[in-house]
């Protein structure tokens, strides 16, 4: 068989175009209301907006260590085996995430929701 | 060149292709179920009851036998417990000069609940306002709305004081012509109760139940995402003008507020929220909201906030199993710590 | 490549394996711009890609299993989350290769297998992740690892399309 046979194009093409397409989709959004927050075990478990050194614990076992210094946050320590998320720096993105799977956290910035966009089901008065 | 392989090997070839076949299949199977086993459809019911407009939302096979059953158990509630209703039990109560009344044990569970307000609160959340509502005028829509003269007021606060309320058993008596009004609590109790009957008659059901502007959950929108409620704008155009908003899975939310029931009179705004103490409508917040498990408690809590002032409400309501969002007059907003994780989707 | 009979095969799938296993602990030595679990290069799919499209799926799963595996095991990643999310991957990414080649026979070349699988390998991992962090901003670096994927969908591409005539003298 050929490196290149009659659909290949097609195929790269249709691939590239869903990476490009990903791409656009997610351009970062300017909102200003971002804090950061970390969840561990898919609940949220902690919110940060100054600037500081912040240890995470759960249930008393501390995790790790970050940085937060002007709306950015990265990972000083961290008790994972593999450490890639002290390897994957300072997280700028908006709608990046820091990840460390073997302790099973998260840390993204947290948009606070612009209520008068969003579909309201009812109003308490 | 395909005589050579051996039998045992293109049986083996044949497997594993029936296997990869198998497997999508199983994946496209779960994906159909996943995704054709939705819940049905909301269906929402308006009706007037309580006094007030009532919505219920709800999403099951059942839907509408729950429906049925939640408004018949308004409707059932409203009779039972308007005050200034000649045919309710709680009239009864009211007009029975002092003597002892038996009562069932609905009527006693609202009755114990209030006064476990009451005493939490120190008579910030007080339940024998009942004069004091009809001399302002605010028993009814039609009432006549007047400020008192403060010889009546102070005459009427004779007839006020839960500590006048005497419970034996399952007799209650009332002191000094008390009169009991609900008022505060009976909507969030029929909320909660409805929600009950919601999940009895399916423990599958998602929705709310929308009690005037007081919201029991019945399950998670869709089962799985959080119900977005706003929070009105006390001095806003329209009950649509938020100022806030939360989300909620599970429990309830009341608000309280002086735009609810009320009257201007030289400029001044009078409403349905008093102060036991002076018998003049509470001073120095416009607007309550409180979470809570139970719209009942959300519900006394909300209006007990009143009467409690921010400082105390911001310490205290949290320890009393709500957080609460609170506007004072200068249309400041003040909120517990705890009421954060309402303002976010989880 | 003529596979006549049982034990020719399992050397053939005892060689592939190893090469497999090597290229996948070289591969978790060099750097990876993306910081998840399991994502790497995946030179290593170079031997699942000349599996699914000379020999057979049955041959695949077992070369894509094996690879990941003993791999894991000299990597000393074995058991690891991100080793399972990997294992998961490859074979996905060795199943849809096979279906893609069975499908389109000669129509379609390496490079289109290769990348086809490249991206399955991708998709499949961040959707593992997401399911295991119910997160889903992981979703965030797939456009990156597809554009990665698709550098080394090329090279496996061209090494596989190269050997293929060394193959057939075996």
């Amino acid at each position: 068989m050929k490196l290149f046979g009659k659909y290949d194009f097609v195929v790269l093409s249709v691939i590239i175009f869903l990476m490009f397409f990903l791409l656009i989709v997610r351009i970062p959004s300017r909102d200003s209301l971002k804090k950061i927050a970390v969840e561990i075990n898919g609940k949220e478990s902690y919110i940060f907006d100054k600037n500081g050194i912040y240890e995470i614990k759960n249930n008393g076992k501390k995790l790790m260590t970050i940085e937060i210094l002007d709306h950015k946050v990265r990972v000083l320590r961290s008790t994972c085996p593999d450490k890639l998320c002290v390897k994957s720096g300072w997280l700028k993105n908006s709608n990046a995430a820091i990840v460390c799977v073997p302790n099973r956290i998260v840390i993204h910035y947290k948009k606070f929701p612009d209520f008068k966009r969003s579909g309201i089901d009812a109003y308490t008065w | 060149m395909r005589e050579k392989y051996s039998k045992e090997f293109i049986n083996q070839r044949k497997k594993s292709w029936y296997f990869t076949y198998g497997l999508i299949a199983i994946l496209i199977v779960i994906v159909f179920v996943v995704s054709f086993r939705r819940p049905p459809d909301y269906v929402v019911k308006d009706e007037i009851s309580l006094g007030t407009h009532v919505r219920v939302v709800v999403s099951s096979k059942y839907s509408g036998k729950i429906l049925d059953s939640i408004f018949r158990e308004f409707r059932r509630i409203d009779s039972k417990f308007n005050p200034y209703n000649p045919n309710s039990k709680i009239y009864r109560i009211n007009h029975s000069n002092g003597n002892w009344v038996e009562v069932d044990d609905e009527i006693l569970f609202i009755l114990k609940k209030s006064l476990y307000y009451a005493d939490l609160t120190g008579g910030a959340f007080d339940f024998t306002l009942g004069r004091l509502i009809k001399l302002w005028g605010f028993d009814s829509e039609n009432s006549e709305k007047r400020i008192p003269s403060s010889d009546e007021i102070n005459e009427t606060l004779k007839h006020i004081g839960y500590d006048k309320v005497e419970i034996d058993g399952n007799k209650v008596r009332l002191h000094d012509g008390v009169w009991l009004d609900f008022g505060a609590i009976v909507k969030g109790y029929a909320i909660d109760r409805a929600v009950q009957i919601a999940k009895k008659i399916d423990p599958k059901a998602t929705g709310f139940v929308d009690a005037g502007g007081d919201i029991g959950i019945i399950g998670p929108k869709f089962g799985g995402a959080d119900w977005i409620v706003g929070i009105r704008n006390p001095r806003g155009e329209s009950q649509q003008d938020t100022i806030g908003v939360i989300y909620l899975k599970e429990g309830a939310v009341a608000t309280s507020g002086d735009y609810e029931r009320f009257f201007i009179s030289n400029g001044k705004r009078y409403y349905h929220i008093f102060n036991p103490k002076t018998g003049y409508p509470a001073k120095g917040v416009i607007s309550a909201t409180v979470v809570a498990n139970s719209c009942l408690d959300a519900d006394a809590l909300a209006t007990a906030i009143f009467n409690l002032g921010i400082e105390y409400s911001l310490t205290y309501i949290p320890r009393y199993g709500g957080q609460a969002f609170i506007v004072d007059e200068n249309q400041k907003i003040h909120k517990t710590k705890g009421f954060l994780y309402f303002e976010q989707v989880h | 490549m003529r596979i006549k009979n049982k034990i020719f095969r399992q050397v053939t799938i005892g060689i592939l394996i190893a090469i497999g296993a090597a290229l996948y602990l070289i591969e978790s030595l060099i750097f990876f711009p993306v910081p998840l679990p399991g994502a790497r290069w995946g030179f290593s799919n170079l031997v699942v890609l000349i599996t699914a499209v000379n020999i057979g799926l049955y041959e695949t799963l077992m070369v894509s299993i094996g690879k990941s595996v003993v791999g894991g095991l000299i990597s000393g990643r074995f058991g690891n989350i991100g080793f399972l999310i990997g294992l998961v991957g490859s074979v996905g990414a060795g199943i849809g290769m096979s279906m893609v080649h069975r499908v389109f026979k000669k129509n379609m070349g390496y490079m289109g297998i290769s990348s086809i699988g490249a991206f399955l390998n991708n998709l499949i991992q961040i959707s593992l992740i997401s399911l295991v962090l119910k997160n889903e901003l992981v979703f965030y670096y797939l456009p990156y690892m597809t554009f990665l994927g698709i550098i080394s969908a090329f090279i496996n591409a061209f090494i596989s399309a190269n050997i293929e005539g060394r193959f057939k003298e075996i």
